[in-house]
């Protein structure tokens, strides 16, 4: 469980280029969800995320891995990291091992295990993510870019962390990518039972994947709710500067002009059904 | 209007540096772009858009087969630098197409290399960075600027050589939605106002739906070719080769396979509330 209590993070205090990038967050992450995290560029997303496997320190307040507080004297910060996995934007740049197997095991050999459990560790990673057997020996360079971004994700899952965050995991690829990495991910968390924080850009993304979704707004935590709830609220998420899932926009109009439909719709399944009961009664 | 852009039988293979084996990547392309035109290009990784994007101003030569742009053969050497000057390219990553430490010096880069006057690049720097709305970050450095920005301003380096088609491969990949609406923007003024002619190349289904022309490439082929109502409305068939439609694309394609009587290739969800209402009202 990942705790933040009254968590603030400023950027160069006491500089010309101060600037505070969260404030006084206080969150609980309950283990095995799949959560979202949207906001606007410049929301406080990204800040909060490096706070949450301790690459920055917060300024203010404290953060609790499975009741382990970060930066305390006796927590190893080596021991968090293996536990919060952090996959960053366009990890694909961050690869440099000779074959996609040492790529792969290059954080597994950093805790330390025997190398039959390295082994099967990279076997394990590499099928989760979808990388076939014969793609291990070849050069991570030789990939395209969906495969690279898969590899440099199978890199952190070796770790078998107990939560994972991803930085825009499909920025970039095409829509079967996309959706390929997507459901790796929901599917890696399913049967692993782990943690995933998705931060995205993409609303239809967050809205197909997370069980529950945190929208940062200048560097505050405004929305923790279900899907449904926070794509209810569209008005307030339209002043932020985010845009609502193209279907739920499309059921506001219905419900604009006087039919009764259910707020908060954001799959096409459902707005399916609902528009269908509108005609058929 | 006048074809600017002219693609026959292009075929397009490079050597696998392990093995020696020729591998093709396109397969015979015929496609054309006409003067003031604004053409997007849709496929999946791989599919060989990339590739056709940089044989429209000489990057890549055809293995076999023409492109000529202009009138000009891509393949004459002698030809490439007045190539290079009428269609301009705009790529994914807006750092890595900035190369001053100014933006109106940066602007300022390719005039400065083609040994334009000094006074003409003055003109020439300041209609650029008007033209994608930049004008008061003139003097601002590149890095302090949002993507979008960024992007802009490597938009407004290539204006300024005054070019007649503009290529963008992937140009709001990197970029956050406020960021993608932006350039897009900046696309269509360019397109309607300066009569700059656009191929552009997206993963993005709503970007492409608003060109007046898409075009599907698919294993080095054209796939399907149409306005974008046409080429949305074949849903299945975009779907198979592993491509998407727009959301509200898709509930007006699942509801009129429920018995609604809504027309295929809807493309926005202002159209896609419209066509559900007026089924709703018949009632």
């Amino acid at each position: 469980m990942i705790k933040l209590e009254n968590v603030s993070y400023t950027y160069m205090p006491g500089g010309p280029f101060e600037k505070t990038a969260v404030h006084n967050i206080d969150l609980t992450v309950p283990d095995g969800q799949f959560i979202g995290l949207i906001g606007h560029t410049g929301s406080g997303k990204s800040t909060l995320i490096q706070l949450m496997n301790g690459l920055l320190k917060p300024t203010e307040g404290r953060i609790l891995i499975d009741g382990q507080e970060l930066f305390s004297k006796d927590v190893k910060m080596r021991d968090i990291r293996f536990k919060v996995g952090l996959v960053m934007q366009y990890p694909e740049y961050q690869l440099f091992e000779e074959t996609v197997e040492k790529e792969i095991a290059y954080g597994p050999s950093n805790m330390g295990l025997s190398e039959d459990e390295i082994k099967s560790r990279i076997c394990y990673a590499a099928d989760l993510v979808g990388i076939p057997d014969e793609m291990l020996k070849k050069s991570p360079f030789e990939l395209s870019g969906g495969q690279k971004r898969r590899v440099a994700i199978a890199g952190i899952v070796a770790m078998q962390p107990t939560t994972l965050i991803l930085d825009e995991p499909t920025a970039g690829l095409d829509p079967k990518g996309r959706e390929e990495i997507l459901f790796k991910i929901k599917d890696l968390q399913r049967r692993m039972n782990i943690t995933v924080i998705l931060v995205s850009h993409s609303m239809e993304d967050i809205a197909q994947m997370a069980d529950r979704i945190l929208v940062m707004n200048k560097g505050e935590l405004s929305m923790n709710e279900t899907p449904q709830q926070v794509f209810a609220r569209g008005d307030e998420l339209a002043k932020m500067g985010l845009d609502l899932p193209q279907i739920t926009k499309i059921c506001n109009d219905l419900i604009k002009a006087g039919y009764p439909i259910r707020k908060g719709i954001y799959t096409v399944s459902e707005a399916v059904e609902e528009i269908k009961r509108l005609k058929f009664v | 209007m006048d074809t600017i852009v002219k693609v026959e039988n292009l075929k397009f293979s490079y050597k696998d540096e392990e093995t020696g084996e020729e591998i093709p990547v396109l397969k015979g392309i015929d496609f054309s772009v006409k003067k003031g035109e604004f053409v997007a290009v849709l496929g999946h990784n791989g599919s060989g858009k990339s590739t056709l994007a940089k044989h429209l101003n000489a990057i890549n030569i055809p293995t076999d087969g023409k492109v000529t742009v202009c009138g000009m053969d891509t393949a004459e050497e002698d030809l490439l630098y007045l190539i290079r000057q009428k269609v301009g390219m705009v790529f994914q990553n807006p750092d890595n197409q900035l190369v001053a430490s100014i933006v109106e010096e940066d602007v300022a880069f390719a005039p400065e290399n083609l040994g334009v006057p000094r006074e003409e690049i003055r003109k020439r720097v300041d209609y650029a960075l008007e033209a994608v709305n930049m004008s008061e970050f003139a003097h601002h450095a590149p890095h302090m600027l949002s993507g979008g920005q960024k992007q802009r301003v490597a938009i407004a380096g290539v204006l300024a050589m005054k070019p007649e088609v503009l290529v963008f491969d992937e140009p709001t990949a990197m970029l956050d939605p406020i960021g993608r609406k932006e350039i897009l923007k900046t696309i269509k003024t360019l397109n309607k106002e300066e009569n700059v002619t656009i191929v552009l190349i997206t993963h993005y289904m709503d970007e492409a739906a608003q060109a007046d022309r898409i075009v599907v490439i698919d294993h080095g082929k054209i796939h399907l070719e149409g306005k974008p109502k046409e080429v949305f409305s074949q849903v299945k068939e975009l779907k198979k080769i592993g491509l998407d439609v727009p959301q509200a694309t898709y509930l007006a394609y699942k509801l009129s396979e429920c018995g609604f009587n809504i027309p295929k290739g809807v493309l926005t969800t202002s159209e896609c509330s419209e066509e559900i209402l007026k089924c709703l009202e018949d009632e």
